[in-house]
């Protein structure tokens, strides 16, 4: 075998990717200790190359660039 | 989609200066020959190319690599060339070769490179093995192209820095907060135990006012007002002006910042150093991670020639991609030490200066009010600054003890209690103020109140809110953790069921397997691989047989190039050099059918040493029927000058059968038609199951396979029937061959040309005899009826025992 599995990323990403959001956004709708404003905030898009969204930065108060 | 069209090799490991080329034009090849005759010397030569690596060299031993091993033995390394051109449908693309770097090359070539790079797309017998013995940290790293969770991984990521940015703050304003507790405990005379909430605080401070006979206030926020009312009556006392000095004195004495914060912050602070001290003794070099993950990259790529560490020449990648990775690790902890050093040196520092602040303004107060100089506080303050200067500039843990002790010495607690004994002994002595003493008293803890209570508060809902999102973060990171884990699980089981059902078709019906991949709840980055046999779970390397495993092995491969092949369907390229030789022969057929049946969309090289294989693939082909979009050949001889020669019966036919024979020597005629004598006697020797003498690590010759093949054919009843004359016209005229061609004899009376011809002749004949035009297959010996030679579409059918034949008139009646 070819050992060298850097990233077939780029094209299978999309899939795997929107997979693990999808997966963790179930996990944190279901989670009674968060808040409504922390699961809408999780719920926002996350794009490259900043996946965290400026919502959920809003609600940490994290100060950087995207969030002013 | 791309085909490889040709392939040029020169000077490769066994293969010299003359090639020959591979001729593909898009189709797939299935290549046999016997061991060390160059099969794998066109795959290396091919991955190399590809991938600018080569796994059966470059596996991480010294002195065994690519270059090292990979040029003909021959041969000089500048003389070592390959070559490929490709074909998309009907159009060519330009060619490649080894030296042009891959990342040169653009648009759907330099696609399909990228993805020949990053794919698995060759299985060799080398690296059967390696997914199933692999640890599972090394098959979670083997996988994780497969898993492909780039954008997801980034977003964990940035939480945990969200959330170490977060921990770092929380643990600012909690030291924030336990400054203004001691402040207020001080001024209140309270142990450093006590609970300073609200009720508490505001009895202690109504207890300050009911002796300076004040009425009690219901809530600490009427503290101001009744501290300037406070200030102004105390104006009023007479021989006061003193007391007033002395009083603003002990205010500002009592605001002096306690010292054990800043104590705590510099102990912190020493084993932080101390910590980074020991990383960076076991650091042989630093360097820069972002230089170091840029240095993998370019040698994965193969862009990199010299070891990004030492400038020495690469000599073994993966050596040096794992030193790489370890010096990213101590990098990694060394930078993440370092960080923490910065935040606590911070925090000390503006401890340090807050409590230098507070007893610079003790002293200034205390000089302008009384007109000297407070001696203790002073000499603290002088200490402090000495301290902060000293911290000013980097230093060794051992420095900072030696701070820590300086700071120690200071003792300013002392000198803080010694100070206000001072002034309120002086207040005392002024004599009957008592009144304004009790006034004094309650004023200043309405000034600590005041200004301190409305901080604390801030500061502890700092603490609150800094408290709360650590712990949604906390949360939020054990879901994404848990949901790439969920998510590489449902790749790894589709992998698994993938190859289960490969497993399954190759194993039928046995208690051998499944196999299960899980991603385990320890740690990260792991992949688990556990066997079934007879219904109980364990690695497969405990109950699995020898050809089981490899079976195994075979199964998860292919099961990695389908998913890739999915996810890439421009790439779909698939060579298996020689890994079917412990495959036993009741699972052969099957298997040959299912590789060619799940991957005739690829562009197929197969490589094998066993004629039986061969001739399995050649019939899978044939019933999967893309033969059109096959390639046959077979590698007949080897030697160290000319390196691999083709067997190619077809080629030599071709020629005895054209009008180029009519100009052809008489030697060259001999030798051609020699050739295809011995090319076709072989397959017929095996398919008739004629035994010939066996010949260690050699091949086989014409002189050693005639005799048996005559023999047998002259024994043979429906075959001697027909071709008994042209059996012994052979046998009489292939001295023609032995005085020409093949042995290459001087001969005092060369051979003529009728001489030649009449021996090709006779040799073409019996290639029309034995080889169907139907099926294109030569006879072979069938179990029934027992004995007969057929070819395999029935066309040539040479009985062994011949129905009697009725003579007309004499039938049963």
């Amino acid at each position: 075998m070819t050992d060298n599995p850097t990233a077939l990323a780029s094209r299978e990403s999309s899939d795997t990717n929107k997979m693990a959001f999808a997966r963790f956004k179930l996990l944190i709708q279901a989670d009674s200790l968060l808040s409504d404003e922390i699961k809408r905030a999780v719920s926002a898009d996350c794009s490259v190359p900043d996946p965290i969204p400026v919502e959920l930065k809003k609600a940490f108060q994290v100060n950087d660039a995207a969030s002013k | 989609m791309l085909r490889l069209s040709k392939l040029e090799v020169r000077n490769v490991r066994g293969i010299a200066n003359i090639g020959p080329d591979i001729i593909l034009e898009g189709k797939s090849l299935i290549l046999l020959g016997d061991n060390g005759m160059g099969k794998s010397s066109y795959i290396d030569a091919l991955e190399y190319l590809l991938t600018r690596h080569c796994t059966s060299l470059d596996i991480g031993r010294s002195g065994v690599n690519w270059d090292q091993g990979g040029v003909h033995i021959l041969a000089k390394p500048e003389n070592l060339s390959i070559k490929a051109e490709f074909v998309d449908g009907n159009s060519s693309v330009s060619p490649i070769d080894h030296v042009t770097p891959i990342s040169s090359y653009t648009g759907p070539l330099g696609d399909w490179l990228r993805a020949a790079q990053q794919c698995c797309f060759l299985l060799r017998r080398r690296t059967l093995l390696r997914l199933i013995e692999a640890r599972a940290q090394e098959r979670y790293e083997a996988l994780s192209p497969f898993f492909a969770l780039d954008r997801f991984t980034k977003y964990e990521s940035d939480l945990k820095m969200i959330l170490e940015e977060k921990s770092n703050r929380l643990s600012s304003v909690t030291k924030s907060v336990m400054v203004q507790e001691d402040v207020l405990r001080r001024t209140f005379s309270m142990e450093s135990g006590v609970l300073l909430t609200e009720a508490i605080v505001l009895e202690t401070l109504n207890q300050r006012l009911l002796k300076a006979g004040k009425d009690r206030l219901q809530t600490l926020e009427g503290a101001k007002k009744l501290q300037e009312e406070i200030t102004k009556q105390m104006k009023t006392f007479s021989g006061i002006e003193q007391a007033v000095k002395l009083e603003t004195v002990l205010q500002v004495i009592n605001s002096i910042s306690t010292i054990n914060v800043t104590r705590e912050a510099l102990e912190s602070l020493i084993g932080i150093k101390a910590r980074l001290e020991d990383l960076e003794k076991t650091l042989t070099r630093g360097f820069s991670v972002e230089v170091l993950e840029h240095g993998k990259t370019w040698i994965i790529e193969g862009v990199l020639n010299d070891c990004p560490l030492c400038e020495q020449q690469l000599v073994d990648r993966d050596a040096t991609l794992a030193r790489i990775e370890a010096r990213v690790k101590e990098c990694t902890a060394v930078i993440e030490t370092k960080r923490s050093l910065d935040s606590q040196t911070k925090l000390f520092r503006d401890s340090l200066i807050e409590l230098g602040k507070s007893c610079a303004a003790a002293q200034k107060i205390w000089s302008e009010k009384l007109g000297q100089e407070p001696a203790g506080i002073s000499e603290a303050l002088s200490n402090l600054r000495k301290i902060a200067s000293d911290t000013s500039k980097p230093l060794s843990s051992e420095e900072l003890k030696s701070q820590l002790q300086v700071l120690d010495s200071v003792n300013l607690e002392s000198v803080v209690r010694a100070a206000i004994e001072n002034i309120q002994g002086q207040l005392k002595a002024l004599g009957g103020i008592e009144e304004y003493k009790n006034l004094s008293s309650a004023n200043q803890a309405l000034s600590s109140v005041a200004v301190t209570w409305p901080v604390l508060l801030a500061g502890r809902n700092a603490v609150r809110t800094e408290s709360d999102h650590k712990k949604v973060l906390d949360r939020l990171i054990s879901h994404a953790v848990q949901a790439r884990k969920d998510t590489v699980q449902t790749i790894v089981v589709g992998i698994a069921d993938e190859a289960n059902r490969i497993y399954r078709e190759l194993h039928p019906n046995e208690k051998v397997g499944p196999i299960s991949l899980s991603v385990p709840a320890r740690g990260q980055g792991s992949v688990d691989m556990h066997g079934e046999f007879f219904g109980r779970k364990s690695d497969a390397r405990v109950y699995f047989s020898e050809s089981h495993l490899d079976t195994l092995g075979v199964a998860l491969f292919l099961a990695l190039r389908k998913k890739q092949a999915q996810a890439d369907p421009g790439f779909k390229l698939l060579v298996l050099d020689d890994v079917f030789h412990s495959v036993d022969s009741n699972h052969r057929h099957r298997a040959a059918r299912l590789i060619i049946r799940e991957f005739k969309d690829h562009q197929f090289i197969i490589t094998t040493h066993d004629p039986i294989w061969f001739t399995l693939l050649q019939e899978a082909v044939n019933d999967i029927r893309i033969r059109e979009q096959v390639i046959f050949r077979r590698i007949a001889d080897w030697t160290l000058e000319r390196g691999p020669a083709w067997g190619e019966h077809d080629a030599e036919y071709a020629f005895l059968t054209s009008t180029e024979v009519d100009k052809a020597l008489p030697a060259d005629i001999a030798a051609r038609a020699g050739r295809l004598l011995e090319e076709m006697l072989k397959p017929l020797c095996d398919q008739l199951r004629i035994a010939v003498p066996f010949r260690y690590q050699r091949r086989v010759e014409l002189g050693a396979i005639w005799p048996p093949f005559k023999k047998a054919a002259l024994e043979h009843n429906g075959f001697s029937e027909k071709h008994r004359e042209l059996i012994l016209e052979i046998d009489t005229t292939d001295w023609v061959r032995n005085e020409t061609g093949a042995h290459s004899n001087l001969s005092p009376a060369p051979t003529t040309a009728p001489e030649a011809k009449r021996f090709a002749a006779a040799v073409v004949k019996l290639y029309l005899a034995t080889r169907s035009s139907g099926c294109g297959r030569f006879i072979q010996e069938v179990d029934a009826p027992k004995g007969d030679w057929n070819c395999k579409c029935g066309t040539i059918r040479y009985e062994q025992n011949p129905s009697p034949t009725v003579p007309k008139g004499r039938g049963l009646v």
